[in-house]
Order: structure tokens, then C-alpha cells, then sequence
């Protein structure tokens, strides 16, 4: 093995068996309890108000694209897409879906007509429901602020990848009075949705969103085993600070390894 | 009722104040004293370590969107590798990034620097993290010729170098994820990887916080995040600049925010007293 | 069957990928160098397939004259003159540099000083000492705010020690637990997908 990643290796392989080992018991039957997150359950209220006011709905994942930028978060968004797409077709909500890159564009546009089609709905599906803007953060940002503004948005919901752009587009929908849910995996943002958003999703709720939609036993197990892994983490980071406190050297240099 | 009014300003008088309090600066500067903090003294004194003749691998990973604010950061990293003599291959993971690495190496060409022999620039690489990856095992998987179209094995300074285990220092002046390459895309697939090449990173200063744990665990050897360290890197270099230039305008900017939330809690406190 | 083929590919080149990365492996390190050298090639071809896209959409926007079809007009007409500019006469010359110094630069530049504007008005709504939390998160803020500039240092002379100490130890500690945590859950995004147990984005309806 390359030195200096034995011990990295023994993790994953630790953290990666925890996944399999829980979705193969979700699989099989097992019923997993997800503790309640407010700014996921706020999702269907603000498509509930959008109802009640007979405004759309805008949900956009970012700038991200499924190769390179935050793929892996762009990839938690299409099942957050998929809900929100079902939830506005089957409450027959107008709904709005922009995205910042082509490869999500055309995924996106697949995953919305399969929405709509589940729901018995494919007539009210049309192109123009999915609307790729620009691979531009600027462009991509000042461009929602115009649909939010000039399309009377009532529910603005920004979950997935974002840079500085969040902060313009946040803000753009709070001034014209939306009811707003943010979340991204880039921690630096955070800051941004939680001061202009109503809801705020932190961090890795973005990518356990899929857990909490459907009853997709592979997202359940799988968000089981990371918790998992985390307790794994902080044994070893308690562990860690002890030892070190009490000039223990050994588990430093088995981590080097 | 005052204090009501004041909590639903119309938010261009907020804006209108910001401009004020920015441009007044600029145009007549205060003064303010400015001290180095030690992670600028810190990436400074890698440069400084570095012997003449050290090899550089310097990518330009921004857009006009955070020229602003990083662009003075590598003139000032750019100026330091002159003054030490530092061979500099410059890159880009930003398509826009070209432009920032012509004018930044023109620095080198203005004081007579032999382009081929002292710098390069290589241009942009597409790809991300895995053209990083790439790149840093080996620079002709990604490269095959300079941006002026020169094959990249008849430019003198690249007969020595074939990845990164070849550069003395690797530096990316980040804007984050609004570019392709981000500052932990450098740490990922270079500072853990090749661990004896000292990698120094230039970000805005939002993304500071969230980079700071790579300096800590010395993963990264210096971090300069926004227009402060870029002016703190001015004075070491003993040549201030458009970022020192700046920093009164910053100090500004950052008291009327502060006002400002000194008089949105008040109203708040206000309010909230006169409801109960 | 047409989901089959792209998850045995993506779990080859994962395997190779992961093997190369922990174990001392030629055939691993030679595999998954070629394969590195061919992700600029391709993202190279993505920006081919982005620019069709937009002009399409635009090309749309136009032929149909939907809401703000002009723009899209402003869009092809830039987007032709700066790629016929920079494919006859080069980036260097100086009307490609007049387009990037004078529209690019300063449109982007614009576009990002908007935050400082957008942040002035939230921090003036959003700071508020509504309870125990928020009072933290204003606190420090206010202390990293103006400990990073020379205004703080004016103020007192410890205030940048502060700034750096709230970004040195519970800034720190916090954002190592994001990553920590964030991490965990990209490892199980990447396992899914490699696997294949997520396939949506092959259209695999679920």
C-alpha cells in the first residue's frame, strides 16, 4: 500500500462497509427513524402558500454541474428536483426549475416530465418548466432575480451548490417578498441563506434530503451508515484529544500512516 | 413609531449610504495604520525561503467577478517571485483566468524577463479536479502546447519539468466555486499528495473561514484570504499598492455595516418593548 | 440494458481510480493516468455542447418571442463578436482586450460588488439579538468584521488578535465538523453511484 494511506484506507473501508451493510438491512425490511429537519418540511408548506396565492414555484440547484463542480451535491439535488417537481404537479402549482449547466439541464428536464407523468399530469408538463440560464455565476444570478421578480415567485427554494451568487439571488427574492428556503454544501454561503432565507438547509441536510422524500430504502441505509461513520470520526477525535492531552503519541502516528 | 420606520427602510437608502461611505475613501484616503498578521507573514516568508531560480507553478483560478479582490493578491504574489528571481509557469483553471495570466506575467516581461526562460504561460486546462490530478502527475497529459501555440517541449523551461514533484512551490489564487478548480481541489489532489511541494493559497475572504483548518493542519503552507493580506503582502514587499490603496474604503465598508446593525437592533429592542 | 453498460463503466473506472490511490499498482497508475488525460478532452468537448445549448435556447427565446426576447438578441450578438474576435484576430489584440477590460471585467466586478450592497441590507435585518444564538453569531461578527481591517486595529490594538483568535479556534472547530460530516456523506453520494445503486442521472425513473 502507498504509505500514508493505510490508515486513510482502513477508514473508508470502515465508513463505505457501514453504508452497504445499512442499505442492505433497509433492503431487506429494516425501518430506520429520521430525526425531523424544519427546512425540509418547510418545503411543503411554501408550496402549499404558493397554492393558496396562485404563484409559482422556483427551485434552482446551483451552479453545479454532474462531472466537476459539486457533483455530488448536484446529484442529492435531482432527488430534491423529483419531490418538488411531484409536489407542485400533483397540487397543480406552475412551477419553475432553472439550472446553471448543461449536463444538469438535461437530466433535470427528464427527471420534471417523469414528475409530472407519475402524478398523471404530462399534459401541464412543457419545456419551458426546466430553463438553463447561464454556466456564469453573474449571469446565472442576475437572471433569477428577474424570473423571481417578474414572474411573482411565491415560493423561492435554492438548494444544492452555490457560490458567491447566493447572496443575490437570496436577497433578490426576500425583497420581493418569497417565502424562502436555502441550503448548500459550500459552509462559506451558509451565512448568506441563513440571514435572507426563512429556512436554511446546513450542509450535509442538502445531500440527506433524498432520505427524508422517498421511501427509497438505498437512501435511508445509506444515510444510517454515514451516521455511522460520523460516531466512528468522533471516537476517534475524542480518543485522539485525550491521548494527546496526555502526551500519547500512538494514535497521531497510526493516522500518519 | 420612528424606530418601526426604521426597521422598514426602503433598502437603496442602505445602498446609497454604502456607496457614500466606499467611494468618499477612495477618492480621499484616511490614513489608517495596518498591521501584518502572521498567516501573511507566514505564506510570505515560503516565497521567501525559496532560492533564485525555485520553480513556480502558479494557476490564476478567477474571473472577472473576483478580480477584484484576488487579482491585487497574485500581483503581489507575482511581484515577490520577480524580486526573488522565481521561474513562474502560469495556469488556469478559470476560462477567463488567461487573461489575469498575461497581465500578471506581463510584470515579468516589463522588467526584462525572458518569456520561455523565466515564464510561461500555459493556459488554461479544462477538466477540474481531474484535470488538477492530471496535470500535477504530469503536465504534458494536459498541456501539449503554451497559449501562443509553441509546442511545450521547445520552451527552455520546461525540458526540467515533467509534474509538480519538479515545482518548488504551487500557488492558486482561488476564486472558489464560481471557478472550476477550487482552493480544496489543490489541497485534495496536490498538498496531500506530493506533501513536499509547500502549496500556498489566495482566496476572497469569505472562503477564509473555511479554509483555515488546511493552514492549521499545515496542509497548506500560507493563506492569503482578501484584499488585507494582499495589502499586508504590499507593505512586506515594501511596495504598497492598489490593495493598500483599497483597505480604507474596506474599513469603511465594514463600519457602516456595522452601524447599521447597531441601529437594526435598536429599532428591534425598540419595537419589541413598545409591543409588550 | 441501456443502464447497464454506463454502471459497469463507472465502476471500473472508480475501482481503477481507487486502487491507483491506495495501493502501489503499475497497470493502476498507467490506466488511470490515461484515463485523467481524457477528462480535459472531454470537459473541453462539454463547453461545446454548453454553447450549443445556449444557443438554442436563445435561438427559442427569439424565434418564439417570449418575455425578454431581446436580450437573448444582446446574448447571440456578444457571444458572436467576441468568438469571431478572438478566433481571427487572438486574445491578445487589443479589441479582444477592450471587450474583456471594459465589458467582461467590469460587468463581473459589478455583478460581485452588488454582494456588498445585498449584505448591508440583510445584516441590518438579519443581526438582530432575537436570542442567545443569535447574539453569538452577531457578537463575533461584528468582532471578525472589524478586527480585519485597519479601522479595528484604530479601535484597539487587540482587536485583529481577537478576529484571529474566532477564526483560529471556534471557526475552525466548526467548519472541521461541516467537512468532516460533508465528506462522510460525498463518500456515500460517490459509493451509490459507483455501485449503482443511484442512476438518475442515466433518466433511470425510480
Amino acid at each position: 500500500m502507498v504509505q500514508g494511506r493505510i490508515s486513510l484506507f482502513v477508514m473508508g473501508l470502515l465508513i463505505c462497509g457501514s453504508i452497504l451493510l445499512h442499505i442492505q438491512k433497509a433492503r431487506k425490511g429494516e425501518e430506520y427513524q429520521l430525526r425531523p429537519i424544519p427546512a425540509l418540511d418547510a418545503i411543503d408548506e411554501a408550496i402549499g402558500r404558493a397554492v393558496e396565492m396562485g404563484k409559482p414555484v422556483h427551485y434552482t440547484p446551483g451552479v453545479g454541474n454532474l462531472t466537476t463542480r459539486g457533483a455530488p451535491t448536484m446529484f442529492a439535488t435531482l432527488d430534491i428536483l423529483a419531490h418538488i417537481a411531484e409536489k407542485c404537479a400533483s397540487m397543480d402549482v406552475d412551477f419553475i426549475a432553472t439550472t446553471g449547466s448543461g449536463d444538469v439541464q438535461t437530466v433535470s428536464e427528464e427527471i420534471v416530465r417523469n414528475a409530472y407523468a407519475r402524478v398523471g399530469k404530462s399534459d401541464a408538463y412543457s419545456i419551458d418548466k426546466v430553463r438553463y440560464l447561464s454556466t456564469d455565476q453573474w449571469a446565472y444570478a442576475s437572471e433569477i432575480a428577474d424570473i423571481v421578480k417578474r414572474e411573482n415567485v411565491q415560493a423561492n427554494l435554492m438548494i444544492g451548490y452555490f457560490a458567491a451568487e447566493s447572496i443575490v439571488i437570496a436577497e433578490s427574492g426576500r425583497l420581493s417578498g418569497a417565502i424562502q428556503i436555502g441550503g448548500t454544501t459550500n459552509a462559506y454561503q451558509l451565512p448568506f441563506f441563513v440571514a435572507s432565507c426563512d429556512y436554511a438547509l446546513i450542509a450535509q441536510e442538502v445531500l440527506a434530503a433524498a432520505s427524508y422524500f422517498s421511501d427509497d430504502p438505498v437512501a435511508k441505509g445509506s444515510l444510517v451508515g454515514e451516521d455511522y461513520g460520523k460516531a466512528l470520526c468522533l471516537i476517534t477525535i475524542v480518543l485522539g484529544v485525550i491521548l494527546s492531552t496526555l502526551g500519547i503519541d500512538f494514535l497521531n502516528q497510526l493516522i500518519k500512516k | 413609531m420612528w424606530w418601526e420606520k426604521v426597521l422598514k427602510v426602503d433598502p437603496r437608502i442602505i445602498y446609497l449610504v454604502m456607496i457614500l461611505c466606499i467611494a468618499i475613501p477612495l477618492i480621499k484616503p484616511l490614513g489608517l495604520p495596518l498591521s501584518i498578521v502572521e498567516t501573511t507573514k507566514q505564506a510570505f516568508e515560503v516565497v521567501e525561503a525559496l532560492q533564485p531560480g525555485s520553480k513556480v507553478l502558479m494557476s490564476f483560478d478567477y474571473s472577472p467577478g473576483g478580480a477584484a479582490e484576488l487579482d491585487p493578491i497574485a500581483r503581489a504574489l507575482v511581484m515577490h517571485f520577480l524580486q526573488k528571481n522565481l521561474r513562474v509557469y502560469a495556469v488556469t483553471s478559470v476560462a477567463e483566468g488567461t487573461m489575469y495570466a498575461q497581465k500578471n506575467m506581463a510584470i515579468y516581461a516589463d522588467a526584462g524577463k525572458i518569456y520561455g526562460e523565466d515564464f510561461v504561460v500555459l493556459g488554461y486546462f479544462a477538466g477540474g479536479e481531474n484535470a488538477v490530478a492530471a496535470l500535477s502527475e504530469n503536465l504534458r497529459s494536459v498541456f501539449k502546447s503554451d497559449i501562443h501555440g509553441s509546442p511545450i517541449d521547445q520552451i527552455d523551461m520546461m525540458q526540467e519539468v515533467k509534474s509538480v514533484r519538479d515545482m518548488d512551490l504551487v500557488v492558486s489564487v482561488n476564486v472558489g466555486p464560481g471557478g472550476a478548480a477550487t482552493a480544496d481541489v489543490w489541497v485534495r489532489q496536490v498538498a496531500v499528495v506530493y506533501r513536499d511541494v509547500p502549496v500556498i493559497l489566495g482566496m476572497t475572504a469569505v472562503m477564509t473561514p473555511n479554509c483555515m483548518p488546511y493552514l492549521q493542519s499545515k496542509q497548506i503552507k500560507g493563506l492569503l484570504g482578501g484584499l488585507r493580506p494582499a495589502a499586508e503582502y504590499e507593505l512586506l514587499l515594501q511596495q504598497p499598492g492598489p490593495a493598500v490603496a483599497m483597505m480604507d474604503a474596506q474599513s469603511a465598508a465594514h463600519l457602516t455595516i456595522l452601524i447599521f446593525i447597531v441601529l437594526g437592533n435598536i429599532a428591534y429592542f425598540a419595537t419589541k418593548s413598545k409591543d409588550k | 440494458m441501456k443502464d447497464v453498460i454506463p454502471v459497469l463503466v463507472t465502476y471500473f473506472i472508480g475501482a481503477v481510480m481507487m486502487i491507483e490511490f491506495f495501493f502501489v499498482a503499475p497497470w493502476a497508475i498507467s490506466v488511470s493516468a490515461s484515463i485523467r488525460s481524457w477528462t480535459p478532452v472531454i470537459t473541453a468537448f462539454a463547453v461545446i455542447v454548453g454553447t450549443v445549448n445556449l444557443v438554442l435556447v436563445h435561438g427559442k427565446n427569439i424565434s418564439r418571442k417570449t418575455v425578454g426576447w431581446y436580450r437573448s438578441i444582446v446574448l447571440l450578438a456578444s457571444f458572436l463578436v467576441t468568438a469571431v474576435l478572438g478566433l481571427t484576430v487572438g486574445q491578445g489584440a487589443s479589441s479582444y482586450m477592450f471587450i474583456f477590460d471594459n465589458i467582461l471585467n467590469t460587468v463581473g466586478s459589478t455583478m460581485f460588488a452588488l454582494c456588498a450592497f445585498y449584505i448591508g441590507s440583510s445584516a441590518f435585518r438579519a443581526f438582530q439579538a432575537r436570542n442567545l444564538q443569535a447574539t453569538v453569531l452577531l457578537v463575533s461578527g461584528v468582532l471578525v468584521m472589524i478586527g480585519r481591517v485597519p479601522i479595528g486595529e484604530y479601535i484597539s490594538k487587540h482587536m485583529p488578535n481577537i478576529a484571529q483568535w474566532i477564526m483560529d479556534v471556534p471557526n475552525t472547530a466548526g467548519q472541521r465538523a461541516m467537512m468532516i460530516a460533508m465528506g462522510i456523506g460525498f463518500v456515500s453520494q460517490c459509493l451509490r453511484i459507483l455501485v449503482g445503486y443511484n442512476r438518475k442521472h442515466l433518466g433511470a425513473v425510480e
